[in-house]
């Protein structure tokens, strides 16, 4: 169904009320405001984790993550349906590089955001090279099998994080598990479209257990109300000044090639949904997600990425109207000017944010498995095998290589161990599962693999 | 290449002289040949055998002995019909790390002092597996299958690799010199794996491992850009003398972080065995509970004398599918 682009830097919208909506159509306004807040329930669970893991502010993440959404609308021309979120990828580094602690808020946020600013930079340099050159030498330099050893040394590189957070206390470990078990039920046997919502449904019922057992019965430390209480129902978000230290960016930086490969995914899986070849506009995608990133560090935000949650969401309803992501963005930005909000945010105990971190890390290293299966990488090859089993170790193991004064951390020595050592066993006549573009970090049909049975 | 021929009876099969194409359970090619192929296997087995002990603080000599007395073992357990060779099982590492408080890192084999300890914990993984192995002779393997689905083995075997990550990286941090070597060994091994010649490149972590010490060997010994490596322990080791044996020291707390182990050989083995089923084009799965009983027998026998926990080896199965 490749129908024609429409002119004009911004497609003009034609209303639409039925069937599967394109990026260039919308919906009636009021069911367009409905399907945008859908969206912003898709993005919040991993928006708001990641700055708590890191200890950012969770306000100033969830504004800028508004804000970088609409960049990113603006720099694509409203050509594909994305909403960009905290990204994962940036968590190891940043807490090596802040040398955070893990309570409370990180007092050495502005030395990480100078890294993710640098990150940024080196992203929006690949897209503008994309869009003057072409996409091609990325497909080459990433195949499907380095692309997953990639994806699953992220998750891998965070496990140790998740599981510090539910060995504080012994009453830790049991709210992590009772987390970790609401998730995947909820992910399993809920009803309708709340099957959707894991991560959010599966925290707060982690929360309300907590309550009970905590702040009722008095088993574990209990939640302190005051700060919320305290708060503001509307004021300014927080926002902090980055400052650049070459170490902590040597260390950040290489998270740009990751992200370039979590994009590529992202955006071959949206064009597979939507029947249009998105090809054109990978290169202002990078360039768009690496200013929405630039932007969103200066001042005191997260490194975003476009959010495979909500192709998740768009692939259920159907509805990929690019329109739908301005909603969801200025929904994230008012809730940033709600520090009530940020306050609730900041009372959800670490037992239940880690058992939800171990369900988010696994899940990403858990893609890696998928994105080799549905690019049919041969695991009986030696050069497959050991690129990823290499990588995977390092990722795992957190291989640090110091050059100097600089170091680089786990998931770039992984990212840069798999693309070497692949380029240096690639069999010279193209395989043909070397010559299948990387076309899913996502899965195309995710309402049938993902939810099976799910309201159809 | 699926030939249902009919099964030979009696306890062993009694090997056919066959002398070409593939080479059934139940046959065999003529001596000479034979010990040519076993001593592959022996290559084959031989990189990952002796590595377990080294990172544990085993004696290596000890493992290796007892690899061998539990292939025999096995191999009497199961009446000779699932080829298999025995090799330390890399399974038990974490656990016996932490069992022993042994801080992993090369520091010449034998030296942990707790081996005894991690013994125990061993030979009670080794008792379980064989309960296992019994339960399932007599009910069938069935509800292995149904509580071990490949989703499942897939983690567990994942797990295994991923949680001894640490240990590995730990290995390749202690110098800018060990982690240059180390990237120079993978290489090394990633290379072989790909671009040997033949038969060599079945190898790839013996002959990587022997191009890394070489290497090593240039650099440091001779440039002295590194740690040398120090030879007078060879030069007043004798060539021939008993393994090293050490009795296990029964302890509550090792036994309960080590026991567990057993499930994750059964999910192994019940993963190696199959894949030779697939190769041979012969059913095993009857006898799958008698692999189990022969390999946890075998793990208890290495671990009242001072072996590795040891598993049917997955580097052994790929040099059969290419003689």
């Amino acid at each position: 169904m490749a129908t024609i682009e429409k002119q004009g830097y911004f497609p003009h919208w034609s209303v639409k009320t039925e069937g599967i909506i394109a990026p260039d159509e919308r919906l009636p306004w009021g069911q367009s405001i409905l399907v945008g807040l859908q969206h912003v329930l898709a993005m919040f669970g991993a928006t708001v984790l990641a700055p708590i893991i890191m200890g950012f502010n969770p306000n100033t993440a969830i504004f800028f993550s508004g804000i970088g959404t609409l960049i990113f609308f603006l720099i694509v021309g409203g050509r594909i349906p994305s909403y960009l979120g905290s990204s994962f990828s940036f968590i190891a580094v940043v807490i090596a590089a802040s040398g955070y602690s893990g309570k409370g808020l990180n007092p050495h946020i502005d030395v990480a955001l100078g890294g993710i600013i640098a990150a940024g930079v080196v992203y929006a340099i690949i897209g503008l090279i994309v869009i003057f050159t072409g996409y091609k030498w990325i497909e080459y330099l990433m195949p499907p099998a380095v692309t997953g050893a990639v994806v699953a040394a992220i998750g891998l590189n965070l496990a140790p994080v998740a599981i510090a957070d539910v060995s504080g206390s012994q009453f830790d470990t049991w709210m992590g598990l009772i987390t970790l078990l609401a998730v995947a039920l909820i992910a399993a046997y809920a009803p309708g479209p709340l099957r959707r919502l894991p991560i959010l449904l599966g925290g707060i019922i982690g929360y309300l257990i907590y309550l009970l057992f905590a702040n009722g019965f008095g088993f574990g430390k209990p939640i302190n109300f005051t700060a919320l209480g305290q708060a503001a129902w509307i004021g300014l978000p927080n926002f902090t000044a980055p400052s650049f230290h070459p170490g902590a960016m040597a260390l950040i930086a290489p998270v740009a090639i990751i992200l370039v490969a979590e994009n590529l995914g992202h955006v071959k899986a949206v064009a597979a949904m939507t029947g249009r070849n998105l090809d054109p506009y990978l290169g202002r995608a990078f360039l768009g997600d690496g200013v929405a990133t630039i932007i969103s560090a200066s001042g005191g935000g997260t490194g975003l990425t476009t959010y495979a949650e909500n192709i998740g969401t768009m692939a259920v309803t159907r509805i990929y109207s690019t329109v739908i992501f301005i909603i969801a963005a200025v929904v994230a930005i008012l809730l940033g000017f709600c520090p009530k909000f940020g306050a609730l945010i900041a009372t959800i105990p670490s037992g239940v944010i880690g058992g939800l971190a171990i369900v988010l890390f696994g899940l990403i290293a858990a893609t890696a498995g998928r994105i080799w299966v549905q690019n049919g990488v041969d695991f009986s090859k030696s050069r497959n095998l050991i690129t990823i089993g290499v990588a995977l170790i390092l990722g795992a193991g957190n291989f640090v290589l110091n050059i100097g004064s600089f170091a680089l951390g786990g998931i770039g020595t992984a990212a840069f161990g798999a693309i070497i050592i692949y380029q240096l066993l690639r069999e010279r006549e193209p395989q043909p599962e070397e010559v299948v573009p990387a076309d899913a970090a996502v899965v195309e049909t995710p309402s049938r693999e993902m939810e099976p049975g799910a309201g159809e | 290449m699926a030939t249902q021929t009919t099964e030979k009876q009696g306890y062993f099969s009694g090997w056919t002289l066959k002398k070409e194409g593939i080479i059934a359970p139940d046959e065999r090619v003529p001596w000479g040949q034979s010990i040519f192929l076993g001593l592959q296997h022996v290559l084959a087995m031989f990189g990952a055998t002796v590595l377990a002990p080294i990172i544990m603080g085993f004696d290596p000599n000890t493992a290796i002995f007892f690899s061998g007395i539990g292939t025999i073992l096995f191999f009497l357990i199961v009446g000779g019909r699932v080829p298999s060779y025995l090799g330390s099982s890399f399974s038990f590492i974490a656990v016996v790390l932490t069992a022993t408080g042994f801080a992993s890192g090369f520091k010449g084999p034998g030296l942990n002092p707790n081996i005894g300890v991690a013994l125990s914990g061993i030979i009670v993984a080794g008792v379980v597996y064989a309960i296992i192995g019994v339960i399932v002779i007599f009910v069938g393997y069935k509800w292995v299958d149904y509580l071990l689905p490949p989703v499942v083995t897939g983690a567990v075997v994942a797990v295994i690799g991923l949680n001894l990550a640490p240990v590995a990286v730990g290995e390749a941090s202690t110098s800018v010199f060990d982690t240059v070597m180390a990237l120079v060994t993978i290489l090394a091994v990633a290379l072989i794996a790909v671009y040997a010649p033949g038969a060599l490149r079945r190898l790839p972590v013996l002959l990587g491992g022997v191009i890394g010490y070489l290497v090593y060997l240039l650099f440091a010994n001779a440039f002295g850009l590194g740690k040398a490596v120090d030879f007078s322990g060879v030069a007043s080791a004798n060539w021939i003398g008993l393994p090293n044996f050490t009795t296990p020291t029964f302890n509550g707390n090792a036994i309960g972080l080590i026991a567990p182990v057993a499930i994750i050989l059964v999910a192994e083995n019940t993963g190696h065995v199959k894949a030779v089923a697939a190769m041979t084009g012969r059913n095993l799965d009857k006898y799958l509970g008698r692999a189990f009983l022969g390999d946890g027998l075998a793990t208890i026998v290495a671990g009242f004398g001072g072996g590795t926990g040891v598993t049917t080896y997955a580097e052994t199965i790929t040099a059969y599918s290419c003689p």
